[in-house]
């Protein structure tokens, strides 16, 4: 084998991503730093503590997968963990403190947003469930299709538009809605 | 702070919620399949070139039953790690991000060639037009949550104009559409780079790459023809390198009798594509296997990716 042949093979990482990735330490610091600002943002602008809560939680849950790049099981378990505590505060917030009526178009555009928004953040913050192809994950996203389509349709309905438009709509934006979040190839 | 019993209530209810998905995520969590592990070290130290094989064949290699194995090779079936062909199950090569579909295609139209290294270019992902598009819409949409929260004029013109109470649900419907519209943007584009920037490197015909939409990966450098080899990556790559989901940068290429290089853009994992070039120039393919097991075993889900940090300068210290 020639020299330049065995200086390829030394060259190649034995770990393929750790190359392109900042050191863990770096990560880990960066998060800090960036905890401490949001933070230190909360406080100075005098936010209320259940509200300051929930927006701190989403800062950590957006930046968490953005600046952790190790993939392990304490790194995956902390993901979820965060995702778990932001769902149930939002969910909560949501729907005891924003809204307090019964089944209204408010309450149907807020399913609709939590049916979003929890899917995409869980994609965002578990990334394999992104591109994930098992039996389980496509059932998943089936019933959270149906319950779009039919959250759609109660919306619909409650701004009184005719029946038959009311599933032509709903049933346009659950298939934009499945196709948004059933597995793709990352690449 | 705390004002009332709902205030509380929302981080015990917050807490419960971090519990209940840690100990969902601690008991679903597939663990490290003994078996699966022993069949794709099996498969990537003895198939990564001599490809082709059979169930019978890896049960008689790893000791395992016959049944247990075909139950594993479906799996890995599954996850794009080996494909059926006419000729009985074949190992993908480990940088091999192609659908099976385009793989196939790939093989029909090297003739069988072994394929080394299969993925799209991704020019989109750091396109400005593309980035900036996404930022309007997701900035967008969170601006005007922002605003009905803050701005009395905002969530008052959106109180009257859709009589939404209180009006910031208006504005989450807003976000939430806006996020799905991101999403099947984002497929769209993905599914238009399959259709149009597929480079497959075989290890005997060389780099084929597509030139347009009908095309069948007609570009062509041969082993042979390539002179040179480059990876580039700008400050959009780097970026999206350290902070995004697939490590990409454009490879050069350069071609005997031609002074410009050609230019495969936004590739994922430049390196290696550019080491798998340079082996074929050099005609040294080992190498790969010193990592086809770690990159298998990680791409067919059977482990987790636990990089582990070797500083360079502390190697020789012990």
């Amino acid at each position: 084998m020639s020299e330049e042949a065995e200086e390829l093979k030394f060259e190649v990482l034995e770990r393929i991503e750790d190359a392109y990735r900042l050191p863990i330490s770096i990560q880990i610091f960066l998060l800090l730093i960036a905890e401490m600002i949001l933070f230190g943002i909360l406080y100075g602008l005098y936010i209320a503590l259940p509200e300051a809560l929930i927006v701190f939680l989403l800062g950590t849950a957006i930046m968490y997968p953005i600046i952790i790049k190790v993939r392990n099981f304490l790194s995956e378990l902390i993901a979820v963990v965060i995702y778990g505590c932001l769902m149930s505060s939002v969910g909560y917030y949501l729907f005891y403190k924003v809204h307090t009526g019964g089944l209204t178009k408010e309450f149907w555009m807020l399913v609709i947003f939590v049916l979003v928004f929890g899917v995409e953040l869980f994609h965002h913050m578990y990334e394999k469930a992104k591109t994930l192809r098992t039996t389980s994950v496509y059932i998943v996203d089936i019933i959270l299709t149906v319950i779009f389509f039919a959250a759609s349709f109660m919306f619909l309905r409650t701004i009184n538009v005719n029946m038959v438009w009311s599933a032509l709509v709903s049933v346009a934006v659950a298939l934009l809605y499945a196709y948004a979040i059933f597995p793709e190839k990352p690449y | 702070m705390v004002s009332d019993m709902t205030d509380i209530l929302i981080y015990i209810i917050t807490a419960i919620g971090g519990a209940i998905a840690g100990i969902l995520y601690y008991v679903f969590k597939k663990r490290r399949d003994p078996v699966l592990v022993n069949v794709l070290e099996y498969l990537t130290r003895y198939h990564l070139d001599e490809r082709v094989f059979s169930i019978d064949k890896v049960a008689e290699g790893t000791q395992l039953p016959k049944e247990v194995v075909e139950r594993a090779i479906v799996r890995l079936e599954k996850a794009g790690i080996v494909v059926k062909t006419k000729r009985g199950y074949e190992l993908v090569d480990p940088l091999v991000f192609l659908t099976p579909r385009d793989y196939e295609k790939a093989l029909r139209l090297t003739k069988g060639d072994n394929i080394i290294y299969g993925a799209y270019q991704m020019p989109y992902v750091t396109d400005i037009k593309y980035i900036a598009l996404q930022i309007v819409l997701l900035i967008g949409a969170f601006i005007f949550v922002l605003a009905t929260l803050f701005v009395p004029v905002v969530s008052d013109f959106v109180r009257t104009k859709t009589g939404v109470e209180p009006p910031v649900v208006f504005s989450l419907f807003v976000f939430a559409i806006a996020v799905i519209l991101i999403d099947v943007i984002d497929n769209l584009e993905k599914f238009w780079i399959r259709e149009r920037y597929s480079v497959v490197v075989g290890m005997y015909s060389g780099i084929l790459y597509d030139m347009k939409v009908p095309d069948e990966l007609s570009g062509r450098i041969p082993r042979g023809g390539i002179v040179r080899a480059d990876v580039d990556m700008n400050w959009r790559h780097k970026i999206k390198n350290l902070f995004g989901e697939t490590p990409i940068g454009d490879v050069k290429v350069w071609v005997r009798n031609r002074e410009e290089p050609i230019v495969f853009r936004s590739m994922p994992y430049p390196r290696e594509l550019f080491m798998v070039i340079r082996a074929l120039q050099l005609g040294s393919l080992e190498w790969r296997k010193k990592y086809a097991r770690e990159l298998a075993l990680w791409r067919g889900r059977v482990y987790p990716f636990v990089p582990s940090y070797r500083r360079r300068g502390r190697r020789g210290r012990r």
